[in-house]
């Protein structure tokens, strides 16, 4: 039942993205279903989601799916001799992989976009942290 | 232990398989079977930006029709002058001069975004017309006789379109009342810079902004005459070259839901 409501999540995410906000919410969703669930499945998700987001921006295929799967390595990597499930590593990793993100993608205002989207992830980690913990069973 | 060599194989099956498909995509491969997939999420996206637009851009009612009215005055008033400037060149028969039809083809904007949708201006809009209705790269769009921009990117059944508010566009234009001659260039802002104008060019605030006329053999590029927007403040300095405007467009571009494909005569 959660990876039916995380494929829908992900799904608007993906749909918000290409419609209406350029703040990146697919690379929010992913960094933060990595840290708290630190399993290999995030690649092939995050393969899918950069695939469908490129499909409906209209760049270049596969340009975010590569992305964001270097980026998940390396949090993943972090995760080896690191703790990554604390506030401070969410809000400087996603606000570096929104930075380079965005910077790469030849957006605008990257750095107050990088800023509310790092902004977003703390306030989103801290909301998933609290469902998680009341919630033993709501596992990724 | 066994756990890492998945973790590092999985990756480096899904980078293999990112590259694979980003190097084939450069050289066209796939772009059939993409542009299906694409189509098929097509009506979810413009359910989402058509959901998420009109409450991201509450405009009160009143001001909204006002600017409207207002861009449709500026409007004729343009074409009037542009008759009046054709009048003359047929009478003086200096000039050849001739009314040219062009083609249009409506699409609607599925996907426009934006970093503070309502507050900043987006860069570019999806749109749901693609190469199966006949739209090309470079082809101008159009809303109500203004400049909206130009086709950056086509699939089958959608484009995008890239503003003239985005600081990669750039194009020859000039001013309605004096045919001064400059450049025009975004500035991811609603505000665009008129720039590279003579210095002995006469160019005051409140002039109408036109194009000057790109267009090629085929149709493609910007038709001349479009309204670009007015002229919101001049700099001069004498120890510049040139002298430079901003120019504020007419257009609303986060309230735009439909808008116009040139698609040549």
């Amino acid at each position: 039942m959660i990876y039916f409501f995380l494929i829908i999540a992900i799904l608007l995410l993906i749909f918000l993205e290409a419609s209406i906000i350029t703040i990146p919410l697919i690379l929010i969703g992913v960094l933060l279903i990595a840290v708290v669930s630190k399993k290999s499945w995030i690649f092939p998700l995050a393969f899918l989601a950069g695939i469908m987001l490129d499909l409906t921006k209209l760049n270049s295929i596969g340009e975010t799916s590569l992305f964001l799967i270097i980026f998940l390595f390396v949090i993943l990597l972090y995760d080896r001799k690191f703790e990554i499930k604390t506030l401070p590593f969410i809000y400087f990793s996603s606000f570096l992989g929104s930075f380079i993100y965005l910077a790469f993608s030849k957006s605008h205002h990257i750095l107050p976009q990088a800023i509310i989207s790092s902004v977003i992830s703390v306030f989103s980690f801290m909301i998933v942290k609290k469902l998680t913990k009341k919630d033993s069973k709501l596992t990724l | 232990m066994k756990k890492r060599e998945n973790f590092i194989s999985i990756f480096i099956l899904f980078l293999a398989l990112s590259l694979i498909i980003f190097s084939l995509t450069k050289f066209n491969f796939f772009n059939n079977l993409f542009g299906v997939i694409g189509n098929i999420f097509s009506p979810l996206q413009e359910a989402t930006f058509q959901t998420f637009q009109p409450i991201l851009n509450l405009s009160e009612g009143e001001k909204k029709k006002l600017k409207e009215e207002n861009a449709s005055l500026i409007r004729k008033l343009a074409n009037q002058k542009i008759l009046e400037k054709e009048n003359e060149a047929l009478r003086d028969q200096f000039q050849t001069a001739a009314i040219k039809s062009l083609t249009l083809l409506p699409a609607k904007i599925i996907g426009a975004p934006n970093f503070i949708p309502g507050v900043t201006e987006p860069l570019i809009f999806i749109i749901d017309k693609g190469a199966a209705d006949g739209v090309r790269v470079n082809q101008a769009v159009i809303y109500k006789d203004n400049l909206v921009g130009r086709i950056s990117e086509v699939v089958q059944t959608r484009s995008k379109v890239n503003l003239i508010t985005n600081t990669s566009s750039s194009f020859p234009a000039k001013t309605l009342r004096t045919s001064a001659i400059g450049v025009v260039k975004g500035t991811a802002e609603r505000q665009l810079i008129f720039q590279n104008i003579m210095q002995t060019a006469d160019i005051k605030e409140k002039d109408i902004v036109v194009t000057r006329g790109t267009q090629e053999l085929n149709g493609d590029g910007f038709p001349p005459d479009l309204i670009v927007g007015t002229i919101a403040s001049v700099e001069k300095k004498p120890s510049n070259l040139f002298q430079s405007a901003k120019i504020t467009s007419f257009l609303d571009f986060s309230n735009l839901s439909i808008v116009f494909v040139i698609k040549g005569q």
